[in-house]
């Protein structure tokens, strides 16, 4: 039975018919179909690619320091007037530095914007990834064990999702920048500072996956390939990992894919506030930081920062609303 | 962000760090452009600042620079005072204000005493008597009442009898007995001050600061009068309330005699009325300045303007300015206890670029490179001559010889600096100018909520730093009240490097036995010889001179920072155009 055009969703694919030749259609993978419903979608792949060559350009930043392409602690006074701005009309554009230099000690802005990238990601990355593993474990766990221990994991996602993220990260620094240098034996500096707030991301921002991992669970559970291995006596870590994680890994992408531009934004917002990498060293947040004084006297120091930032978690969220469409078409958008 | 506009001592200097770019340049103009045209009475002129610059209005709790300024002028009268002048040498010698002259002693220093004028009234129409003047020292002593912004009470804490006395509302009556026998004594019109040592600089530090001033006692309520103004000048607070929030309007003084001033050169007392208006940001006060229109035009900041407006100082706007030079330096201690090579001392001064570091505070308008820690501003200023010829943009071949004349290279440094954006660009840069002459830098910033804080983890002996930045302005203008502060071996004051050289504290004594013996040029050429040869001892790393650069409306006339208002705006001559 064929359905009409008409009800199809966009970039759904018809289900097998015959044709009028006769020909039958090659059967697909539902892989195959979730990459052909995401190539047809043109902002998604846009979004693709800008994330790539952000990620990209991340990944290149320290081998161009390294062999000296980008330099983003060189000062360069002399292109400087004598109140600490760029000299010339156009924010000290030049050959040398294509979107100018620094207001106070002449250091390349493209050179800053492209390192700070580096660890912009970098931090966002891993405390997506650390949150993405409690969130799923504690998922699989309260979804397929239910009773009592859905319930304890259930209300402490309430309780964790009642603390007020920001301001408990900015009240803690202190104690915890302690105990990470003192106690765990971290150097002080940028180094404690970034190891606080992929750690403070990364335990305030696992509830949503755990209760969106669990829902899927509670429904996995009940198929026949979990009986059966219930039947041959599986423990229940194999069980948990070995039969139900797989299945999940539709949700895990799209989950993840949206929630890095959060943890981007998040990271911005803590180094705006001072409490993530502090200056020389460069992230978008404190470049945002320090360009804000400016954003009348060097126009594009301070529009820039704000750009690449605000482009990047577009795009990943575009991504993950893309993905999300591919691999769940039935989802309601 | 805020606070900086007090007259030293270690709070000041804590507080101007923090806001670190506010300042500016060289006082190459000629100061009070305004000064030209003939004063008029009538009008109201507005003051604006931030509630962060006014953490008090009892006398007792004042110590920023600007607030003690304007209030001497308005309504604070002491016994003496600083006159009017662009000339700094008469601005900076006290002359009679409720007192008939400028004190006398005896002994070159130990014993003040004041003689009272005659007709000299509070708001209130009482008369000001010598126990007022015994009244208000003694409230100093209350930590609660000094409110924690301190104006330097260790001035007076040398007076005889005052160990342990806590003020008159937490001594005991045996204390309290001790203080107003001993330490401040009145016969009759005669107020005498009596001191365990030696202060010859005493009528200045009356004159400059609030401590010594008269209060009324039965207008006193303790800690509740922090924001009341009970004044002896010629202008009031109608209800003596000043909102810590907003602001107040200050009227005239009926009971206020110019005949017991001295008008000319105290107070001219121009305006009818001033206001003083309180925004909850630096930003729209210099918009407002800026923009120049209805009652703004009688305007002024007693602030800097900030580094971020400089873009917008141009053309109308910039005539509407003054920069001169500040009381303020700043410069950079060394621990002298780690650091004990004097060629690896020498060598960190050598190797810094300190135009370029001007530059990153912002430039001329932030100041000015120095080669001393005395500021420009002080009597007796003269550039340290084993720094004088030291390039300002830095020489690192030279300080890489040095370090390697002493064997030293690859001398590890830590450096400590009170972060702000501004100082992390500062520090990137001079860390970068000392990798190049050899040493290894850690830079160690320190957050502005730190707690201790800054200064106070620098004060510490045992601090794991080498060199840090730091800075001074002098509570009254005299060499004295720079440099043993912070290059005496045993200085209750600044001396947080731990430097120590028996030579230069017999310079210093040296100079002290000349100002009581009046003697103000062998004073000061004691104390010029004393820089020099800390010196040749390379014990700290001079920088810049700061800038005070003001903006005011078109129609303020007499706009004058002189040496008595600590180059803040005097409000002793300003009239409204």
């Amino acid at each position: 039975m064929s359905v009409p055009e008409s009800q199809l969703e966009f970039g759904d694919v018809a289900p097998t018919e015959v044709t009028e030749t006769g020909d039958t259609v090659v059967g697909k993978s539902p892989m195959q179909l979730a990459m052909a419903r995401f190539r047809a979608d043109r902002k998604s792949m846009v979004a693709l690619g800008i994330v790539v060559f952000y990620v990209l350009a991340g990944l290149a930043a320290p081998l161009m320091v390294k062999v000296g392409v980008i330099d983003p602690y060189g000062i360069n006074l002399d292109l400087l007037d004598e109140i600490s701005l760029p000299v010339g009309d156009w924010w000290g554009i030049s050959g040398d530095h294509w979107l100018g230099v620094e207001p106070g000690v002449g250091r390349d802005v493209l050179s800053r914007l492209w390192y700070g990238i580096t660890f912009s990601l970098a931090i966002s990355f891993t405390a997506a990834v650390i949150a993405m593993v409690i969130g799923v474990v504690l998922g699989i766990i309260a979804g397929f064990s239910g009773g009592w221990v859905d319930a304890i994991i259930g209300r402490l996602i309430d309780l964790w999702l009642c603390f007020p993220q920001i301001i408990m990260l900015i009240a803690l620094s202190t104690i915890v920048l302690a105990f990470l240098t003192e106690d765990l034996g971290i150097p002080p500096g940028n180094g404690a500072q970034a190891v606080f707030v992929i750690v403070v991301l990364a335990l305030f921002g696992w509830m949503p996956t755990a209760r969106l991992i669990r829902g899927q669970v509670l429904s996995i559970r009940e198929t026949e390939f979990i009986a059966a291995a219930r039947l041959f006596g599986a423990s229940r870590r194999r069980m948990w990992f070995r039969e139900v994680l797989p299945n999940l890994w539709a949700p895990i992408l799209v989950n993840f894919t949206l929630m890095l531009p959060a943890f981007i934004s998040a990271e911005a917002a803590l180094s705006y506030l001072g409490v993530s990498i502090k200056a020389p060293t460069p992230t978008l947040g404190n470049l945002l930081k320090d360009s804000v004084k400016f954003a009348q006297a060097d126009f594009l120091y301070f529009v820039a920062p704000a750009f690449l930032l605000a482009v990047i978690v577009v795009a990943f969220n575009l991504l993950g609303d893309g993905l999300r469409d591919a691999l769940d078409p039935k989802s309601s958008r | 962000m805020g606070k900086f506009l007090k007259r030293t001592s270690v709070f000041t200097v804590a507080v101007a760090m923090a806001i670190g770019v506010a300042a500016c340049g060289e006082s190459d103009d000629e100061p009070g452009s305004g000064t030209g045209g003939t004063a008029q009475k009538g009008g109201t002129i507005t003051l604006l600042d931030v509630p962060t610059n006014y953490e008090g209005t009892d006398p007792a709790s004042i110590y920023y620079g600007h607030q003690i300024a304007g209030f001497r002028r308005l309504v604070y009268r002491s016994l003496v005072a600083y006159p009017i002048s662009d000339d700094p040498v008469v601005s900076g010698t006290p002359v009679p204000d409720l007192a008939t002259d400028t004190g006398t002693t005896p002994d070159g220093g130990k014993t003040w005493s004041f003689t009272l004028k005659d007709g000299i009234k509070w708001e209130d129409g009482s008369d000001i008597v010598c126990e007022d003047f015994q009244y208000g020292i003694s409230r100093s002593f209350d930590e609660n009442i000094v409110h924690g912004t301190g104006p330097g009470t260790t001035y007076i804490s040398t007076l005889v009898g005052t160990e342990g006395y806590t003020g008159p509302f937490t001594s005991t009556p045996a204390q309290q007995k001790a203080f107003d026998e001993q330490a401040v004594t009145c016969d009759g019109k005669t107020v005498t001050y009596n001191f365990t040592e030696a202060f010859p600089d005493f009528p200045q530090s009356v004159a400059s600061l609030f401590v010594t001033d008269p209060y009324k006692k039965s207008f006193d309520k303790g800690t509740k009068n922090l924001y009341t103004v009970f004044s002896s000048g010629p202008y009031k607070i109608e209800g003596n309330v000043f909102d810590a929030a907003k602001g107040a309007t200050f009227v005239r003084n009926e009971n206020y005699d110019p005949a017991t001033d001295d008008p000319e050169n105290l107070r001219q007392a121009n305006p009818n009325v001033w206001r003083v208006e309180l925004l909850q940001d630096q930003n729209p006060i210099f918009d407002r300045l800026i923009a120049d229109s209805g009652d703004d035009k009688t305007a002024l900041a007693t602030a800097n303007i900030l580094s971020d407006k400089y873009s917008e100082i141009v053309g109308p706007v910039a005539e509407r300015t003054t920069k001169v030079a500040s009381p303020y330096t700043r410069f950079m201690q060394i621990n002298n206890l780690r650091v004990t090579d004097q060629k690896v001392r020498l060598a960190l001064t050598t190797a810094i670029d300190r135009a370029g570091g001007l530059k990153v505070l912002g430039g001329e308008n932030y100041g000015s490179v120095s080669s001393t820690l005395v500021s420009a501003s002080t009597p007796g200023y003269q550039p340290n001559p084993a720094f004088a010829d030291i390039p300002e943009s830095g020489d690192p071949a030279a300080a890489k010889a040095l370090l390697a004349e002493a064997g030293k290279d690859g001398y590890p440094i830590k450096v400590s600096y009170g972060q702000s954006d501004v100082t992390d660009k500062l520090f990137a840069l001079f860390k970068q100018n000392w990798e190049e002459a050899g040493f290894k830098v850690t830079l160690n910033a320190i957050s502005p909520d730190a707690n201790p804080g800054y200064y106070t983890q620098m004060s510490e002996k045992d601090k794991d730093t080498d060199v840090f930045y730091s800075g001074w302005a002098s509570d009254w203008p005299s060499l004295l009240a720079v440099t043993p502060v912070i290059l005496e071996t045993e200085n209750p004051g600044f001396n947080y490097g731990y430097y120590s050289n028996a030579d230069v504290d017999k310079l210093f004594a040296e100079a002290r036995t000349a100002i009581a013996a009046g003697d103000v040029d062998g004073m000061i050429e004691k104390a010029q010889q004393a820089d020099a040869l800390a010196g040749e001892d390379a014990a700290y790393i001079p920088f810049l001179q700061q800038s005070n650069y003001f903006l005011y409306g078109s129609k303020i006339g007499g706009f004058l920072p002189d040496v008595a208002s600590s180059f803040y705006p005097d409000l002793g001559a300003m009239y409204v155009k």
